[in-house]
């Protein structure tokens, strides 16, 4: 039976009518502030805030920031996050890259971009973080760390005291860092499969923990590191980081007046109190934006698959 | 120096040279054995089957065929795809179809310009190939995509071959493809990009069906072997598979006291994924015993400390 | 006793002159005349002998970085440390010299750069110079390349000759504005604009491809909804109000497992994960047999028989 011919339409609608709706799908509610959209917290996620939030005062952590402008929308929110728990657990880390010689810089543009929200000016380069740019050929870098950490990270930094270049390891961040051991997390933000590589290298158990904080498409592959327990925590995509933005505003398993928590997750069995002054950020503005995004991909999909449905029903019917 | 093997895993770096050997006896007994009669069954594979019909419809509407070895550096990826290229290259050079190789990095351009002008020359027909035919266009990403995306929409191909490590990239060259009618067949070493190319392309390679496409396509004894070893190696694996199953199941069967890792400590904890039991510490006898391990001590904030992840 | 070097620097680095100075220069042009005359060599070579020397000279690259991944790794060296014997000591050679084969590879890699810059050159120099069809859009690519080129190689000259001084935005010249227009203000963004796009087409790809043609494609249709509303907090954290209400707390209940979070996560980790680790298996078993016959030069590429 021929079908109606508004019904053919909806199955054939022009793509430009399909990227118009989605312009304004995704834009729209970028203009909504202050929107809050409960999340629950996967476990994944949970550990690695966990984790961040057990870093002693002063602890070292790595950012290996191998991402670049093109996932900016998922890349920059988690390196965001990231930092505002570092900064809260008085941590230090080490930056670098070893996927793309552009990600240094981007990078550091999200570093400028969170020490403007801390009064006393976040971050100090050589106090609070190194920065050793990119090492390319990811694969012998990682092999280096894990053997010589001192060869593999044989670069020289500005110290701002006295205008003089010197070795990264003798600033406040490296002085007492030898070998992988003396290191408390090594994190990777990534728009690429670099965690595999790290995972490779460093054996297993890998001496240092690691975890990953992957854009939304490498999340499925990475979700394995996490099960076999390599990784000891993982963001996943947008998801990802409005689960630890969550976490950094309402705490973990964290009850006010006997309430339930906003953000509980099951497997820890303590809780943790809300970051000092931690608000939704970039995570969250973007969350209706997908959530609108996905409503209409859902819509799309029923409607191109009306004639069938149609199909269907008359067969009933019969 | 021994304990040194423990660190690096002993045991994978075993088993790849019992890969290793497995794939080196075949591919020798595949050769032995050539002219012998004894023909290696290969399953179809759809989207090579589909390569003369994608050259085919390309000579009919006096299109190029467009070839893209992914992204990736001069590694074993992208010399497979070159490999395959060759192969679509051949019977293009037959129907003297128009042919754009596309590539990204520098290496892999000029071992494709060889590869290509090479096959023309085994051909007999070196005055149709066309040195701009391999091109490098960009060895950033999205350069490189673009780049891509508009010959395909200048030069309306007719058939389009994505092989090799492509990223986000995929779905850019595989839409813009489909949105000037070209049969496409691709297929990409990561997994991520796999679901694009099923959405948006006509034939997909799945995982090692890249690796196999040219032991199919050309039927050569050494790679018909080596696609063998593969299969032995497949099937030690579901074995090992099937033993760590059993193995996994008698430990929770026996009720064995397991423990958690969690990075560098173990802490007590319901999941069982990496268990230290027996078969652990044989196989990591380095890996510090339950009792060795110093208690943790809560940090600021964190009231007390349960199974993480 | 040990016959075998230790990994530590020589005093006297041969092979590392100081940038711009007159040895570094004699070293560039030795190279040049060594790598000349080796190509020479190589072009009288017998036809016959090339194959074998290639063959030979693709096992020997291949075997180095096949023993420094087989050789014992000394794991947590420290800096002052020296190797404890000859294990460790060639492990650290190898190490080494995996680093000055990156460095060899770095340079092949920039000379074969060159081939391809001079392929975009020659392709959309000659479209442009023959007037064929698009050839205004040859023209801005080679003007976009030259600007990119010239701004590019100036920034570098200008902050090496004043030493870091443009550090801050107050002392730019000429050379950081152009910069920072075309990198930061131009190729960033556009890089950015081209990956947007995949959520246009994720889109136009999903709406075609998503149709319930056979039972599979159902299959498919139905796991894909639920990932997708899964994806969703506000879904998820709806169907949890739903089944919790349901269920009325009790963590046992059977209807606990119709919950979007159970659901999405049986399908994540019962079929989808084991989906994903049996296919990288396959690709890895598949690139170790390829890797084999390219290292031993089993094969001949390109079709060939």
């Amino acid at each position: 039976m021929k079908q109606p011919l508004w019904m053919e339409k909806l199955q054939q609608i022009d793509r430009k009518v399909l990227y118009l709706m989605l312009i304004l799908a995704t834009a729209i509610p970028l203009f909504i502030k202050g929107l809050v959209i409960p999340v629950k917290i996967e476990d994944s996620t949970g550990a690695l805030f966990v984790k961040l939030n057990s870093l002693p005062e002063g602890s070292v952590v790595v950012i290996q920031s191998d991402w670049t402008v093109s996932s900016r929308g998922e890349s920059a929110g988690q390196l965001e996050a990231l930092l505002r728990i570092l900064r809260s657990r008085k941590s230090k880390f080490v930056l670098f890259s070893a996927a793309d010689p552009q990600a240094p810089q981007v990078a550091r543009n999200v570093i400028r971009r969170v020490n403007k929200e801390f009064p006393d000016g976040g971050f100090k380069p050589w106090q609070d973080y190194v920065d050793l740019k990119y090492f390319p050929q990811a694969e012998s870098f990682a092999s280096s760390m894990a053997s010589d950490l001192r060869k593999a990270w044989d670069r020289t930094m500005i110290d701002p005291a006295d205008g003089r270049s010197k070795s990264v390891f003798e600033s406040p961040v490296l002085k007492g860092v030898r070998r992988l051991e003396d290191l408390q997390l090594y994190t990777i933000v990534t728009a690429s499969g670099t965690p595999r590589i790290v995972i490779q290298r460093f054996g297993s158990p890998s001496r240092v923990p690691i975890a990953a904080l992957v854009t939304g498409v490498m999340g499925p592959e990475h979700m394995n590191y996490f099960a076999a327990g390599q990784l000891i925590g993982m963001s996943n995509g947008l998801r990802g980081v409005v689960e630890l933005e969550t976490m950094m505003v309402e705490g973990v398993n964290h009850r006010v007046d006997g309430k339930a928590s906003k953000a509980e997750y099951k497997r820890f069995n303590g809780s943790i109190p809300p970051l000092e002054g931690a608000q939704y950020k970039r995570g969250m503005q973007y969350f209706a934006s997908l959530h609108t995004a996905l409503i209409m991909l859902i819509i799309l999909v029923i409607l191109g698959n009306m004639g069938i449905f149609t199909k269907w029903f008359r067969k009933g019917d019969a | 120096m021994g304990e040194q093997y423990y660190d690096t895993g002993w045991i994978s770096i075993l088993l790849v040279l019992l890969f290793s050997a497995f794939v080196l006896f075949n591919i020798r007994r595949a050769i032995a054995s050539k002219g012998s009669g004894k023909e290696v069954y290969i399953r179809r594979i759809a989207g090579l089957n589909a390569i003369e019909e994608a050259i085919g419809r390309a000579t009919e509407m006096g299109r190029p065929v467009l070839m893209v070895p992914g992204i990736g550096g001069l590694n074993a990826i992208s010399m497979q795809a070159l490999n395959i290229f060759g192969h679509v290259t051949k019977t293009a050079a037959r129907f003297a179809t128009p042919i754009r190789l596309c590539c990204a990095d520098a290496a892999v351009y000029t071992v494709a310009q060889e590869i290509i002008s090479e096959t023309y020359q085994r051909e007999g027909l070196s005055e149709r190939f066309d040195q701009d035919s391999v091109r490098f266009i960009s060895d950033r990403q999205f350069a490189f995509a673009t780049g891509v995306s508009g010959t395909i929409h200048r030069e309306k191909v007719a058939a389009a071959f994505f092989l090799g490590e492509f990223f986000a990239e995929s779905l850019i060259f595989a839409e813009t493809a489909n949105s000037v009618g070209a049969i496409q067949v691709a297929g990409s070493t990561q997994n991520t990009q796999t679901p694009f190319f099923i959405a948006a392309c006509d034939y997909v390679l799945i995982s090692d069906e890249f690796y196999a496409a040219s032991a199919y396509l050309s039927r050569q004894p050494v790679l018909v072997g080596s696609l063998v070893g593969q299969d032995w190696i497949k099937m030690t694996v579901m074995g090992m598979i099937l033993f760590g199953s059993l193995a996994s199941t008698f430990e929770v069967v026996s009720g064995l006291k397991t423990q958690e890792r969690d990075g560098t400590q173990l802490v007590d904890g319901e999941r069982k994924s990496i268990s230290d039991t027996w078969f652990y510490h044989q196989l990591k006898p380095d890996a510090p015993k339950p009792e060795e391990i110093p208690q943790r001590e809560p940090a600021d904030g964190v009231t007390e400390e349960g199974g993480g992840a | 006793m040990n016959f075998l070097p230790l990994a530590q620097a020589p005093s006297l680095q041969f092979f590392q002159a100081p940038g711009g100075s007159q040895q570094a220069y004699i070293m560039a042009l030795s190279a040049i005349f060594v790598g000349l005359l080796l190509m020479v060599a190589m072009f009288n070579t017998p036809i016959k002998l090339r194959r074998p020397i290639i063959i030979l000279l693709t096992f020997l690259a291949g075997g180095f970085y096949v023993l420094s991944w087989l050789w014992p790794l000394p794991l947590g060296l420290d800096a002052s440390q020296k190797p404890l014997n000859s294990v460790e000591a060639v492990s650290l050679t190898l190490q080494d010299g995996t680093t000055v084969m990156g460095k060899i590879l770095q340079v092949i890699q920039g000379i074969l750069l060159f081939l391809g810059v001079y392929s975009v050159l020659r392709v959309h120099a000659g479209r442009f110079l023959k007037r064929q069809k698009d050839w205004a859009f040859s023209l801005v690519l080679l003007c976009s390349m030259m600007a990119m080129i010239t701004v590019g190689y100036g920034e570098y000259i200008d902050n090496v000759r004043s030493a870091g001084v443009h550090a801050n935005a107050e002392s730019w010249t000429f050379w950081q504005y152009g910069k920072d227009f075309l990198f930061d203000g131009m190729l960033q963004n556009m890089d950015a604009a081209m990956f947007s796009i995949i959520a246009f087409f994720i889109l136009s790809a999903a709406y075609r491809a998503f149709r319930i043609r056979s039972i599979e494609s159902t299959i498919l249709l139905a796991s894909a909804l639920i990932m997708i509303l899964a994806l969703m907090g506000l879904a998820e954290y709806g169907s949890g109000q739903v089944i919790e209400r349901i269920t009325g707390g009790d963590p046992s209940h059977f209807a606990n497992n119709f919950s979007l979070t159970s659901i999405r996560l049986w399908i994540r980790d019962t079929l989808q994960a084991p989906s994903i680790r049996a296919l990288e298996w396959g690709i890895f078993i598949g690139g170790l047999a390829m890797g084999i016959r390219l290292w031993l030069s089993l094969e001949r590429s390109g079709g060939g028989s």
